[in-house]
């Protein structure tokens, strides 16, 4: 682990890319999951604001932010996955206040240059041609349902279950999780949170390789 | 679900964000679970994922390489550009460099005060000269060398 930024004799806290490579070599297959399904929500939720930017290309600017310092990753007070998460979220939220504006974020692999041998040029960064949808990504790229579509869906999928659709109103509406358990008498902490997680299966189950694009 | 119209997309954005912070806070381990019987391929979905972040990794730490390459390239094109303007022949190399004397007097002087007779200098001598004038930018103006 590297010390930089810090003073002689005091403990090191900022990651290197030893450190990361190590993180990475721990992962589990779960873990790998997650920060993909992860990045695939996050990236859902940016609707428009996230332009051609992919799930992969969030995790990816997550993960250069990290190599860069532009974040810094502190292993003693967030494991890699926290770090990659949180990093994730921050930079989602970044796109969408630029998108708010009228500026659609472009990922780094938008940017892309080659020399005149079409050599990669090492800036602005060289991730890109790794940042690349995959197949499944360009086939969800492709793939995108109306609002109303995308609402009649999930009312056609929870119309058996009315915690479901009480918590979907909800969020609708700008409610929070503990705001959804203390007005809705059939909400209790552990009643929402298994509530939650159907509507995650389920939508997941709907949608494995992610949600398509709402426009 | 009500049966009220569908409106702003503020909404189901809302509803995305929930989704995310549900995965944000739930086990890996759960995750999985339900991508794999969600039907995903979740073996080659975290092998890609892993792949492309150590080949991020390395491409990251090529950094340095990556820009010594194209500085020995850079170098390379302008060593190969500053030739171009030397002309070929030993014949032709004092020509060109008399001709930039006289063209630049008070380089000349300045010359003629180190060597004292500019005639005795060596083929050897002109080149050497005439690339460090090239450096300095001295035969930027000049059209090229002289013809052979």
């Amino acid at each position: 682990m590297s010390n930089r930024g810090a003073g002689e004799g005091t403990r090191p806290t900022i990651a290197g890319p030893e450190d990361v490579r190590r993180a990475i070599e721990s992962l589990s297959e779960a873990d790998f999951v997650k920060l993909e399904r992860y990045a695939g929500a996050r990236v859902s939720a940016l609707g428009a604001h996230a332009g051609a930017n992919t799930g992969t290309d969030l995790l990816q600017e997550a993960f250069l932010a990290l190599l860069e310092e532009r974040r810094h990753w502190r292993p003693d007070r967030v494991d890699f996955m926290g770090q990659l998460i949180g990093s994730m979220k921050s930079i989602a939220n970044a796109w969408k206040r630029k998108g708010e504006g009228g500026r659609v974020e472009k990922a780094e692999r938008h940017f892309r240059r080659t020399g005149e041998e079409g050599e990669e040029l090492e800036t602005p960064i060289s991730l890109a041609s790794d940042s690349q949808p995959n197949a499944e990504e360009q086939l969800l790229l492709k793939v995108s349902i109306t609002q109303e579509e995308f609402l009649a869906e999930l009312a056609e999928m929870f119309s058996d279950d009315l915690l479901a659709e009480l918590a979907l109103e909800g969020w609708r509406e700008g409610m929070s999780g503990p705001e959804l358990i203390a007005k809705i008498d059939e909400f209790t902490e552990k009643t929402f949170a298994s509530t939650v997680r159907r509507i995650r299966r389920r939508i997941t189950k709907r949608w494995p390789g992610g949600i398509p694009n709402v426009r | 679900m009500s049966g009220k119209k569908p409106d702003s997309r503020a909404e189901i954005e809302r509803i995305l964000d929930h989704l995310a912070e549900s995965i944000e806070s739930a086990p890996p381990e759960e995750l999985l679970e339900e991508a794999k019987k969600a039907g995903a391929d979740t073996k080659k979905i975290a092998e890609g994922t892993k792949e492309r972040l150590l080949s991020a990794l390395k491409r990251f730490e090529q950094q340095p390489l990556q820009r010594a390459r194209q500085r020995y390239r850079s170098n390379l094109a302008d060593i190969e550009g500053r030739n171009q303007k030397i002309a070929d022949t030993p014949a032709s190399r004092r020509e060109q460099f008399l001709s930039l004397l006289t063209r630049n007097p008070v380089l000349g002087r300045k010359l003629t005060m180190q060597h004292r007779d500019l005639e005795e200098l060596n083929d050897e001598d002109i080149t050497s000269a005439l690339e460090e004038l090239d450096i300095l930018g001295a035969l930027d103006d000049e059209s090229g060398p002289p013809d052979e």
